[in-house]
């Protein structure tokens, strides 16, 4: 595959200046192929697949290329190239949604405040027992835990060492592909949260 | 779907998710110091929301109760005099510092579950290809593979029944091997074998029924996901993989 890729400019060139091209015509061609892999692989396409099938381009036509393509997908394109859960992902533009969603003829996806709040907790506080959920939430959490779980948004990690050995849960990829996240560090922190909501600082946190 | 007005309160004693959601909104309502809860205000409507929630006949969950009754019991303990010598009991104090810690607590991940639901969602405001399950790589075979198709699977059926001799039988019998029946060999052969190739399995056909038995339980195994098919060059033998391991590992 690498003479593939420099066949097409195989001469060696003599002046900086037509180096320079050289260089920008190579980072095109890789971003015509991660946007071709972008086109076939539906879920987060991670940097690391991409080098897997570029395996003698540098990390940094990689990086350009993804640079060159983020321009071509952004602002008002109908496909917008987003980074998520640790990959890059073609996606539809969100202005649009109506438009798509009335094409496909889907429902949105309905998740309800109980299960929105577990989520929210178990998102910031995972791993994380069902009795410690119930427990911030002050209501029975069953029904919440398992409609997250048939939908892939949380699942079982382990088990706490502690009497009756209950699950521990945790979110997954799903949960971020779902709600766009790059990973839960771009969460809100608690404490922004808290600040936001005026809450006293310094209040003796657990966590 | 998320819908911003599932988590106002339009219809607020009708949609509380919890006592903390119904006190936390109380406090709110009258812009109250939610670090210096006032237990006789807050407990007073507290128990006026429960009492229009029991007129309109709505069920209510037994966690209300059991906070009007922490609520009662604190603001009981307040107005008494302290006994010292009683050092079980909790302490009013602390239990009403306590109430704080815990609503401040429940309104971070209420405020939290709020900001995921503006969140672009997949499948109501942005989407994306969908993926193509038929087509998922195979780990843990070290044969050198490419996925047969259906035509790569045909034609290798066609040898089979050159094989076998086509045309001749023209009586009519029993089926004595059933798809059903075909399927539970090839699985049993898969538990033991893991991957068999498809001109070992035709290898044992003797009859025309039998062989189409055996093609329409690959199929039948293939479509259901139990197997996946290989070719390692064109024209060349078909490799029944079993999916049952992976499918484990994952879940």
């Amino acid at each position: 595959m690498s003479g593939h890729l420099n066949g097409q400019d195989g001469e060696i060139q003599g002046r900086d200046e037509a180096g320079k091209g050289d260089d920008l015509q190579r980072v095109e061609r890789v971003a015509s192929i991660v946007e071709s892999l972008l086109l076939v692989s539906g879920k987060p396409l991670t940097e690391e697949k991409i080098r897997k099938v570029l395996p003698q381009e540098e990390g940094e036509a990689v990086k350009k290329a993804l640079n060159l393509l983020k321009e071509k997908y952004g602002g008002d394109s109908g496909i917008l190239l987003e980074f998520v859960s640790g990959g890059y992902q073609l996606r539809t533009n969100p202005a649009n949604q109506e438009y798509v969603r009335n094409f496909l003829q889907t429902r949105p996806p309905r998740l309800s405040r109980a299960a929105l709040e577990t989520l929210a907790i178990v998102a910031y506080r995972q791993p994380i027992t069902r009795a410690e959920i119930e427990d911030l939430r002050g209501v029975d959490s069953q029904g919440a835990i398992k409609t997250l779980l048939e939908r892939k948004l949380i699942r079982v990690v382990g088990k706490k060492e502690v009497p009756g050995r209950p699950f521990l849960f945790g979110t997954t990829k799903e949960f971020l592909e779902t709600f766009s996240l790059e990973s839960l560090n771009s969460l809100p922190s608690l404490e922004e949260i808290a600040e936001m909501l005026g809450h006293d600082e310094g209040e003796g946190e657990e966590h | 779907m998320l819908e911003r007005d599932e988590i106002k309160f339009s219809l607020p004693f009708l949609n509380f998710e919890g006592p903390l959601d119904l006190l936390l909104h109380l406090v709110r309502k009258n812009k109250l110091d939610i670090n210096d809860i006032p237990i006789s205000e807050v407990t007073r409507q507290y128990l006026e929301y429960l009492e229009i929630m029991r007129a309109l006949n709505i069920e209510i969950a037994s966690e209300f109760l059991v906070m009007a009754a922490t609520l009662l019991y604190i603001k009981s303990r307040s107005l008494l005099p302290r006994h010292e010598e009683v050092e079980e009991e909790e302490d009013p104090e602390e239990m009403r510092r306590e109430m704080s810690r815990r609503l401040k607590e429940y309104e971070k991940f209420r405020e939290a579950s709020r900001a995921l639901s503006e969140k672009p969602i997949l499948g109501r405001d942005v989407f994306v290809r969908e993926e193509d399950s038929e087509r998922k790589e195979i780990k843990g075979t070290d044969v050198p593979l490419t996925e047969a198709s259906l035509l790569d699977l045909i034609s290798a059926f066609r040898e089979v029944m050159d094989r076998v001799g086509g045309g001749e039988i023209h009586a009519v019998t029993v089926d004595r091997l059933s798809i059903a029946d075909a399927m539970g060999f090839l699985i049993d052969r898969l538990e033991s074998e893991r991957v068999i190739r498809f001109s070992d399995v035709m290898e044992e056909v003797r009859t025309r029924a039998e062989a189409i038995a055996f093609f329409l339980a690959i199929l039948e195994l293939a479509f259901m996901g139990r197997i996946s098919l290989h070719q390692e060059e064109p024209f060349g033998d078909i490799t029944i993989i079993s999916r049952e391991e992976r499918v484990q590992e994952e879940s």
